[in-house]
């Protein structure tokens, strides 16, 4: 068994279980979460990738050193490891490229996404159907949530509303705020305007009991991304329709909807609040 | 109403566990609403405002699970909760049970079945290329199911393999039969004297099956990889299979599939095939028969004509018969597309062909093209015709689902129908549809329910078309044999039912499909 790649935000501590489940195990110290990975979740940046067995080998505890780990009693050599880049730091970005991309993004998304993420807030009129169902509130109230994304200060008004939103471990509605705070820090990066306090006020409200939520919130807020999402905002940067309906397919295959509600946080974030000069 | 519900605490589920245990429960009959969602305090206020927070909720926090369910009546809304405990349950018993200890390895996989000599890898394309050379060193064959490997490492697989007299059947080779055992999407095909080496998966499937429903059998099916006849790898693996077959004692019949390979492949195929004594039938798809004529084989001019030659063959009979019967058929697949065409509206003219089997697809395009001119696809057979948006047909169209561009980051559409029904109720709107021909197709692999899952959107297109005023024509062909798991008489009546004609293969449904378009003026 082999450690394949260690990411950058993972720090020397000791760590105790904290969930279990196919493709990782998640560990705390304090606040701090580190998830041991399986090669097919992929590289992020408090996740530890590792080999054949890996999985099968994780103990109640992990140790993170300077230069070795510990998965229950067996230590690896961090030497030659890789490390895992999580900040996004693009080339030149075609402006008229990446329009182009974002609407085969959008295109993308309202055709593959499961039924119960976010990405139906790209859709006009979804939400507006007037059911009673749990599902049919939920869509009003995202519809709600998504309408006071017209300016930064409504930003964080809007982003509260979607804190704790619908299904799943991770709810879609934190990970289309960890969308929204990823496509901030895209924001900067083409308009070279600094958003660190507005991104700040939008993990603030975003922070509540479910240390997986606070630990992916702060790490998009921080302009740290796993690497489905780096590879979605490179193909979206620099590469052709094709190739971005390929990422956002990698991307989307991510957990249940929570790639598909990080998109659409991403997508209508960027959709609603570039300027002209971005 | 009443609501039960239930709180779980201390208990994480994963998102894909919580989202299918949901579906599930919203499924019950008798059910009129149900959710399965973290505690959260935005979830808290939805469940209020639609009738399903139980007192027992309110100080649940957001790392607690709540399940809830309103019903008919209280001993429904009692049984989901009860559903619900049962599927968490069995879910967290799938990831126990799997600590039995399943290799990962070539190496792990060898020391679990010592004897095994052939190996089935479907790992990420990155990957695949150097776990196939580890099993090729080794000394197992190798079926590679997995796409996304380069040209030159799919080139250096299957000249070390030819080296050491081992197969290598892909990259991207989705179907095989082995010593009778059907490989991945593959059919229930009973053994038998005609061997097949494609470079076709829906190919080798539409010929096998035609041969099973005919009573004969498979010795082996040999599948390749779609570019195996490509000039960068020469054809090595379709020419090993050709040598193996010719070899096989239990091989009375070869049958090759394939789209055209390149010229010096074709060349060299034919120079192979001059020294088998086997009769030899082939189908190139698109391509010009007359090397395999003049090399000896018989070339069919479509994927039935392959199946039913190679059965006369193996029977020593005269193949001639079949043209015969054929034209029967023929006479009346035109009675039968002269009734539908008369029903049609006026302006209804145009095919739209929805394919799961990218060879199937390129049969019908083939087909089309013989008789009333090219038709728009994304991977057209004439490049003026290529759709430009892939999403949207124009005129005659056929599209092959299985594309890349629409099966990134989702299953096959010979396992996930989502794409297809919905663009079978998409076309139904266009008023100039006068026909949507779909490919079904059955065996492991594939959707267990097609039948059942295509019955509702069938139903919806004719209907919406019914409504205005126009009558539509819903085609299917049935790749499979009475033994699949799916079976292929349920699955005729679900589509009938449905009200869509069903042909026994791909080139009869295509046949009829023609005659419509002719009578209705679509080219």
């Amino acid at each position: 068994m082999k450690i394949i790649s260690i990411g950058d935000r993972v720090f020397p501590g000791v760590y105790r279980v904290h969930s279990r489940f196919s493709r990782a195990v998640n560990y705390l110290r304090g606040e701090e979460l580190v998830s041991l990975v399986s090669e097919e979740a992929g590289r992020g940046p408090v996740d530890i990738v590792a080999g054949e067995g890996g999985l099968e080998a994780a103990g109640d505890e992990l140790e993170v050193g300077e230069d070795f780990l510990r998965l229950g009693r067996r230590r690896f050599p961090r030497a030659g490891v890789e490390v895992y880049d999580s900040r996004w730091s693009p080339g030149a970005v075609d402006r008229e490229a990446l329009e182009v991309n974002l609407a085969a993004l959008e295109d993308y998304l309202l055709r593959n996404s499961p039924s119960e993420s976010l990405a139906f807030l790209l859709e006009p009129g979804r939400g507006e159907s007037g059911d009673t169902s749990f599902r049919g509130r939920l869509e009003a109230r995202g519809r709600a949530a998504a309408d006071l994304f017209r300016s930064d200060a409504d930003l964080v008004a809007g982003c509260r509303r979607f804190k704790g939103l619908g299904s799943g471990l991770t709810p879609a509605g934190d990970d289309f705020v960890a969308g929204v705070l990823a496509a901030l820090g895209v924001l900067e990066r083409l308009d070279g305007v600094d958003r660190t306090v507005l991104k700040g006020e939008i993990a603030a409200g975003a922070r509540g009991d479910n240390p997986l939520v606070n630990s992916f919130i702060s790490l998009a807020a921080g302009g740290w991304f796993f690497e489905r999402l780096k590879n979605l905002l490179d193909g979206l940067a620099g590469y052709d329709p094709g190739e971005v309906r390929r990422r956002a397919g990698e991307l989307v295959a991510f957990g249940a909807s929570s790639g598909s509600d990080l998109a659409a946080g991403l997508l209508l974030t960027l959709k609603n609040l570039r300027g002209k000069n971005w | 109403m009443p609501v039960k519900g239930l709180k779980k605490t201390g208990e994480y589920f994963d998102s894909v566990t919580l989202m299918l245990v949901a579906r599930s429960l919203t499924e019950m009959e008798g059910v009129d609403d149900a959710t399965v969602v973290m505690g959260t305090e935005e979830n808290k206020q939805i469940l209020a405002a639609s009738g399903l927070l139980l007192d027992e909720f309110k100080d649940a926090n957001d790392t607690d699970l709540l399940i809830s369910g309103k019903a008919a009546d209280e001993a429904v809304a009692e049984s989901v909760i009860a559903r619900a405990e049962e599927l968490l349950i069995e879910s967290k018993q799938k990831k126990a049970a799997s600590g039995e200890h399943l290799p990962r390895s070539i190496e792990g996989a060898v020391d679990e079945l010592p004897g095994a000599n052939m190996v089935l890898i479907s790992v990420a394309g990155r990957y695949a290329g150097d776990v196939a050379m580890e099993a090729l060193e080794k000394g197992l064959h190798v079926m590679l199911f997995s796409d996304n490997v380069s040209i030159e490492k799919e080139k250096e697989l299957k000249e070390f393999g030819r080296s050491q007299g081992l197969l290598v059947m892909g990259p991207d080779c989705g179907t095989a039969i082995i010593n009778g055992a059907p490989l991945c999407f593959a059919n229930v095909v009973k053994r038998g004297k005609i061997g097949i080496v494609a470079a076709s998966g829906t190919g080798l499937q539409e010929v096998s099956c035609i041969i099973g429903n005919q009573g004969e059998g498979i010795s082996q099916a040999i599948g390749t990889g779609g570019r195996d006849v490509k000039k960068d790898i020469g054809g090595i693996m379709f020419l090993e299979g050709i040598k193996a077959l010719a070899a096989d004692s239990a091989t009375e019949v070869i049958v090759l599939v394939s789209k055209p390979p390149a010229p010096e492949v074709l060349a060299s195929v034919g120079e192979t095939i001059k020294d088998i004594s086997k009769p030899v039938v082939a189908i190139l798809i698109g391509g010009d028969p007359k090397v395999m004529e003049a090399a000896g084989a018989l070339a069919a001019r479509d994927l039935e004509r392959a199946g039913l030659i190679a059965v006369a063959l193996a029977r020593g009979e005269d193949p001639a018969g079949i043209e015969k019967a054929l034209a029967a058929r023929s006479e009346e697949i035109r009675k039968q597309a002269a009734a539908e065409a008369g029903k049609m509206k006026e302006g209804q003219k145009y095919l739209r062909g929805l394919f799961s089997g990218g060879t199937l697809c390129d049969e019908t395009q083939l087909m089309f093209k013989d008789t009333l001119g090219p038709v728009y696809s994304p991977a057209p057979i004439d490049p003026a015709f290529k759709l430009e948006d892939i999403w949207k047909s124009r005129e005659n169209t056929v599209v092959d689902l299985g594309e890349d561009e629409f099966t990134v980051g989702r299953p096959h559409p010979m396992i996930d129908f989502l794409l297809r029904k919905k663009r079978i109720v998409e076309e139904a709107k266009d008023p100039e549809v006068a026909v949507i021909l779909l490919d079904v197709v059955l065996g492991y692999g594939s959707n267990m329910a097609p039948g059942e899952e295509l019955a509702g959107p069938i139903r919806e297109a004719k209907k919406l078309a019914a409504d205005a005023g126009r009558h539509l024509a819903v085609i299917c062909s049935i790749t499979g044999t009475h033994k699949d798991p799916q079976s292929r008489k349920k699955v005729e009546k679900e589509l009938k039912d449905a009200g869509a004609i069903v042909m026994e293969t791909n080139a009869a449904a295509s046949e009829l499909t023609v005659e419509i378009v002719k009578i209705r003026g679509g080219k």
